[in-house]
């Protein structure tokens, strides 16, 4: 032992003294101070074990337990105790202080960061070192002091430990005697903070990195939809168990042994796959693809595929993931309503022939007749009589010409005669002249050919619902109109100069009539398993475009 | 001086029987044959020859434009002159396609029937008058309009859009299929539309086809 007090490590070398090869009884030899030697080495041997505990992710508990002990041994009497930042109430917790008093350490379980409450919290506050060699007299300690004067603590030196995220804790050693922390604990200290700093750090990020994880397993393992995994090659690489369980198989390892070829097994109609791949290959994304599957019992389901595609560094692609759901309830729903439209559609046309051909056929021929007796009577005649037939025959005739208008407006018979273009050109005909707007027709790939009366219906029903709308909203100066028949569709486009609008917001907004034309036209090209798009653009024009297979 | 001869054909007896009051009080002319039916009125007129025959078209059995047919293939001496309700023009163009002389109005008989007879019996057409006018304007609307004689040259983008328009794509996927934004879509299409004095997607249309380049669809 040192005069001061310190303990020190001496390494001694001696030889005895010998007179006349006798023992002398005395010996010569040297002291050497080896304290520092033997420290710096028990604290890389303190050390490697640290990192060897970090390395192989001993919980953080353990390492601080360890790291606060060893280095406490290797202290000048101190007492180590270790705090940790709870960012949620700004308090300093306990952590670790195995040697402190029994009697002070609820004092210490949670120290409000504040001036006053000691040198941990003020080493919080300030960011730096806090040294105070007497509790005392330090203001820095007057809140707590008597608590730490009364369990013999005289001293604290606190050290805060910091990473780049900010606070995370403090170290300190506390000392019995009113004194000042000698270099090599000062040294401690940092060290410590710096260690402790790392561990804390590296244990909070595998904590969020495990939580995180722990997140996706769970979303994968018990979401709804089918998350999936497969190669370009069309074998499934990765299947949550929803997928399997969609698919009919008892485990997503089932489903991924047995299902080894997607386009031949997978798809109902193969020649979809080359769709699907064309459309990843181009777009690098498929969203909203409808397919139907097979089960593994062989039963098929309608599904609908959100995919992406993911690349290797030249652009190959490596893998395809996304995920599906079933959406064959929704698909056959829509496919009953599309029936039943179109029953009520069919049903509703054939009524309105019907009557048509009923006022054609008979009130028509009717009139006719009474026109002709009239002209007889007119010519027979003398006298007054002459302007009552007149008068008579004037009346029929607008009788006759409106039995006319009413058949030809529940629906044109020359549609049913002689076909779209026929029954286009005399609609667009007496449309233009009512609503004084020029149109031009144009009908393609229709000269002597007749498309099924499906198609025809519905697409001689949209033009009229176009043209309504154009004469109702467009204040267009013009209007063209094409029709375009090809091998097994017709594509029908009908379009205005007028004020536009803006489509998204109009199937939103109130104009409550102009929607239900809108949607109306939409429904009826739905019916016949066509589409229906519009396209409008403020102050320049409306275009409706109609595809209907046939 | 013999009188005209006349056959009948329509599913309505009333209207036959007014017919033929009309017809019959007109010193020159004659009904000789009445049909209820397109195939009736074809072996009547085999069997009578009439000078004119007034076919309905719309009847049971053979209609009137199949009767029309028939009649002109066997017996083409026969003027047939068509009745009907029918006032659209697709109905006239195709009976007039068919051989026959002319085509009234069940609406205006009464007035112009009895003209109309004379006139297709002297070998010429007859039209009933408020259609004939309408045709009239038609054909002189479609061959005022279209066409800038002295069109600008088109760029080529310019060219691109145009038949993809003529194709009856949409802006949106004119757009995405050449890589370029739909106002720019919209600018090409209202460039080329000023060079070519096109008031209306339809004049494209007919540009296009003109050039034979809707054939690769």
């Amino acid at each position: 032992m040192a005069r001061t007090g310190d303990y020190r490590w001496i390494l001694e070398t001696g030889l005895p003294q010998f007179v006349r090869g006798k023992p002398a009884g005395s010996y010569v030899g040297s002291a050497i101070d080896v304290t520092d030697r033997r420290r710096a080495k028990e604290l890389d041997v303190t050390q490697i074990k640290f990192w060897e505990m970090v390395a192989t992710q001993k919980p953080i508990t353990e390492i601080c337990d360890f790291l606060t002990k060893a280095i406490e041994a290797l202290s000048d009497k101190a007492l180590a105790c270790l705090m940790l930042f709870e960012q949620d109430d700004q308090h300093l917790k306990l952590a670790k202080a195995p040697n402190l008093a029994k009697s002070f350490i609820p004092e210490i379980a949670r120290i409000e960061i504040r001036r006053g409450n000691g040198s941990c919290a003020m080493a919080a506050i300030r960011r730096r070192p806090v040294v105070v060699t007497s509790i005392a007299d330090n203001p820095l300690w007057n809140n707590v002091k008597d608590t730490a004067l009364a369990n013999g603590l005289n001293a604290c030196a606190s050290v805060p430990i910091l990473s780049k995220g900010g606070l995370l804790g403090t170290f300190a050693f506390y000392y019995t005697d009113v004194r000042k922390p000698g270099s090599y604990d000062m040294r401690l200290l940092r060290l410590s903070s710096q260690l402790l700093a790392v561990a804390i750090d590296h244990d909070n990020h595998q904590t969020a990195l495990q939580n995180a994880e722990q997140k996706y397993r769970s979303i994968f393992e018990n979401a709804v939809e089918g998350i999936f995994q497969t190669t370009p090659d069309g074998r499934f690489t990765v299947a949550n168990p929803a997928m399997a369980r969609i698919l009919g198989f008892s485990s997503p390892e089932e489903l991924i042994t047995n299902r080894i070829d997607i386009k031949g097994q997978h798809y109902v109609q193969p020649e979809r796959r080359a769709q699907f791949q064309t459309l990843i290959d181009t777009h690098g994304k498929v969203e909203g693809f409808e397919i139907e599957v097979y089960r593994k019992d062989a039963s098929t389901i309608w599904t609908s595929e959100n995919v992406r595609v993911v690349r290797d560094e030249n652009g190959k692609p490596l893998y395809y993931e996304g995920t599906f759901e079933d959406i064959t309830e929704r698909k056959v729903a829509q496919e009953a309503r599309r029936e039943l439209l179109l029953r009520i559609v069919t049903a509703q046309e054939d009524e309105q022939r019907r009557l048509s051909r009923e006022l054609h056929d008979q009130m028509a021929q009717h009139l006719t007749a009474v026109t002709l007796g009239l002209k007889s009577l007119e010519i027979q005649t003398s006298g007054d009589s002459v302007e009552l037939v007149k008068r008579l025959q004037k009346y029929t005739n607008k009788m006759a010409r409106e039995v006319r208008t009413i058949a030809t407006q529940l629906r044109p018979l020359v549609l049913e005669d002689l076909g779209l273009d026929a029954a286009l050109s005399d609609y667009v005909e007496e449309w233009s002249k009512q609503s004084d707007i020029p149109v031009d027709l144009h009908c393609n790939g229709l000269l002597r050919r007749r498309l099924p009366v499906d198609a025809e219906t519905a697409v001689y029903r949209i033009v009229q619902e176009a043209l309504t709308n154009i004469s109702k909203h467009a204040e267009a100066e013009r209007a063209s109109i094409i029709v375009d028949t090809r091998s097994n569709y017709v594509r029908a486009i009908i379009e205005d100069d007028g004020c536009g609008f803006d489509f998204a917001q109009k199937m939103r907004g109130p104009a409550r009539d102009r929607r239900l034309g809108l949607i109306n036209m939409q429904e009826r090209a739905a019916v016949v398993g066509g589409t229906l798009n519009i396209e409008s653009t403020p102050g320049v024009g409306t275009a409706v475009m109609l595809k209907v297979p046939i | 001086m013999s009188k005209l001869k006349i056959l009948l054909a329509d599913d309505h007896a009333v209207v036959r029987d007014g017919l033929r009051v009309l017809i019959n009080a007109e010193p020159d002319m004659e009904v000789i044959g009445e049909a209820k039916d397109g195939r009736m009125a074809i072996q009547k007129i085999i069997e009578l020859r009439p000078d004119v025959a007034i076919i309905d078209i719309s009847m049971p059995e053979l209609n009137g434009i199949q009767a029309t047919e028939r009649i002109k293939r066997e017996c083409p001496e026969v003027k047939v002159l068509a009745l009907t309700v029918h006032q659209e023009k697709g109905y006239l163009d195709q009976l007039l396609r068919i051989g026959a002389s002319g085509y009234i109005l069940k609406l205006a008989a009464a007035d112009e029937l009895i003209q109309a007879i004379r006139s297709v019996a002297e070998g010429k057409t007859y039209v009933d008058r408020e259609m004939a006018s309408r045709i009239t304007t038609d054909y002189l609307r479609k061959h005022s309009a279209s066409g800038a004689p002295n069109a600008k040259e088109l760029t080529d983008r310019e060219e691109q859009v145009l038949r993809l328009v003529a194709h009856g794509h949409s802006n949106k996927e004119i757009a995405n299929q050449l890589n370029i934004s739909v106002k720019t879509v919209e600018t090409h299409k209202a460039n080329f539309m000023e060079k070519l004095e096109f008031k209306s997607r339809t004049e494209v249309v007919r540009y296009a086809v003109q050039r034979g380049w809707l054939r690769d669809a």
